[in-house]
């Protein structure tokens, strides 16, 4: 993992822009927040499953530097994009990242999320690690990658299982962009997002 | 068998076979509705229990609804095979949704091995069930040339067609059409006209569009008010090159009119908006 990692921190140290250390315990009462906040709205059986999936979208939207991790996983493909389809990528990614995270945990049926460890990581970033438990079922390891910039935390990565996702979407573009180009990843992202879900 | 119950029985059937046996039979009605209610809790295990044999007995929705819980690892671990498998059961019988999924599907070839011919085929039925957001892919398709040779005169008559049913993406595309003569004659009028119906609907990219527009009086009357509301309304919802018009703007109007801008803003709803 710490290989894997290492491309991710190298991308999101290079900006000029300055921001604080991220202190570690900062870092796991923010994860554990999150937890907290998606469980409580998860829970609430007086709204729909498409509106409580709405109000996570709102916190997950808020707690992820989604627009960073847009133009990092397109890469090299970003500086050949004109302004135009730079600017409806960002958009479909967002739209893409929150609807996929907000529907993995839209499935929550009990799960607890316990805080194991979090430490400095490369002196700027924090690396949360945590493990979401589920009675009868192997507990997974999710391990999160957040920065403090302009007083906020916000997650860069999530690697589950040693997976990154970050890394994960950015192979899978690339594949994407080297048959197709911009044209092919924009067209296929329009159609993620246009996807049906369960109807009534 | 009874002619009469031979009869039925057939009916029974090709109502199955239409996707629309779920509404035709009140009972299998209820148990959706049942299923239905199981997954809003979240009880998706249940939802699927329910689905199934109503899946099994011909239902297209249900079809559908099982296909998605496969895609999304709803109570069950994601399984695109599955969904797929799902989604073209209700696909064949009709199922509008299915057939849009299923597209993607072959587009992206996973799950599935990749096909754009097929791809194309089931995004242009659910197109012509009039499903707007097939009516939008399809014209991204003859836009970038993707399965198909590149067309922009088709790409901007299927852009149209879920431009005029109200998807507002898909208005805001026919604007820059119209602006710049893309697959159809220029008009800066019909320009502005397609920009402002996706800003009424709350689309912050028209938004920002059509204040440029107020602001030059370019194929609409000039008019700095506007202009000002547009671009506040779009750098609300996070448009930085809005944000920084609307800043400059604000330097060029009286008191009167920036009260004037701003209560416009306040008072404003998204609401459905089409241009004819």
């Amino acid at each position: 993992m710490p290989r894997m990692l290492t491309a991710i921190f190298a991308l999101f140290l290079m900006p000029a822009t300055v921001w604080a250390q991220t202190p570690p315990d900062e870092a796991s009462a923010f994860i554990e927040g999150l937890g907290t906040r998606a469980v409580e709205v998860l829970q609430d059986q007086t709204i729909s499953l498409e509106e409580r999936e709405a109000k996570l979208r709102g916190i997950v939207a808020d707690s992820f530097e989604v627009q960073e991790i847009g133009r990092f996983v397109l890469d090299k493909a970003w500086g050949r994009a004109n302004e135009e389809e730079r600017s409806e990528y960002l958009d479909l990614f967002a739209d893409y990242v929150l609807q996929t995270y907000t529907k993995r945990l839209g499935g929550y049926s009990g799960q607890t999320l316990n805080i194991q460890d979090s430490k400095v990581y490369r002196e700027r970033l924090a690396l949360v690690s945590t493990s979401i438990e589920q009675q009868g079922a192997e507990a997974t390891k999710v391990d999160w990658l957040v920065r403090k910039k302009d007083g906020a935390i916000k997650i860069l990565d999530v690697v589950i299982d040693g997976k990154s996702m970050t890394l994960t979407q950015k192979r899978e573009f690339a594949s994407i962009i080297a048959r197709e180009d911009i044209g092919g990843l924009l067209q296929l992202l329009r159609l993620k997002v246009s996807k049906y879900s369960a109807q009534g | 068998m009874p002619a009469d119950t031979k009869l039925t029985h057939r009916i029974l059937l090709a109502a199955a076979f239409a996707g629309g046996l779920s509404v035709a039979n009140p009972a299998l009605a209820q148990d959706f509705s049942a299923g239905w209610e199981a997954y809003q809790r979240g009880e998706f295990i249940n939802a699927l229990n329910i689905w199934t044999p109503l899946a099994e007995a011909g239902s297209s929705k249900a079809m559908f609804n099982i296909g998605a819980l496969h895609d999304e690892g709803r109570g069950v671990p994601v399984d695109r095979k599955k969904a797929i498998e799902w989604w073209g059961r209700a696909a064949e019988a009709g199922h509008a949704q299915a057939m849009h999924n299923l597209a993607l599907a072959y587009i992206e070839g996973d799950g599935v091995e990749q096909n754009y011919d097929r791809a194309y085929g089931w995004l242009e039925r659910a197109a012509y069930h009039g499903l707007v957001r097939s009516q939008y892919s399809l014209g991204k398709m003859y836009e970038y040339g993707l399965g198909v040779d590149t067309n922009e005169i088709r790409a901007a008559l299927w852009i149209e067609r879920a431009a005029i049913a109200g998807f507002d993406r898909a208005q805001y595309n026919m604007g820059k059409r119209y602006r710049d003569g893309n697959g159809v004659d220029q008009s800066l009028e019909m320009a502005a006209r397609w920009f402002l119906a996706a800003a009424r609907q709350g689309y912050s990219k028209a938004q920002n569009h059509i204040g440029t527009r107020y602001l030059r009086g370019e194929g609409i009357a000039l008019d700095k008010i506007e202009a000002l509301k547009w671009f506040t309304l779009a750098a609300e919802q996070g448009h930085s090159g809005a944000a920084k018009k609307a800043e400059k703007l604000k330097a060029e109007l009286s008191a009167e009119q920036l009260a004037e801008a701003v209560t416009r803003a306040e008072t404003f709803e998204p609401r459905r908006a089409t241009v004819y």
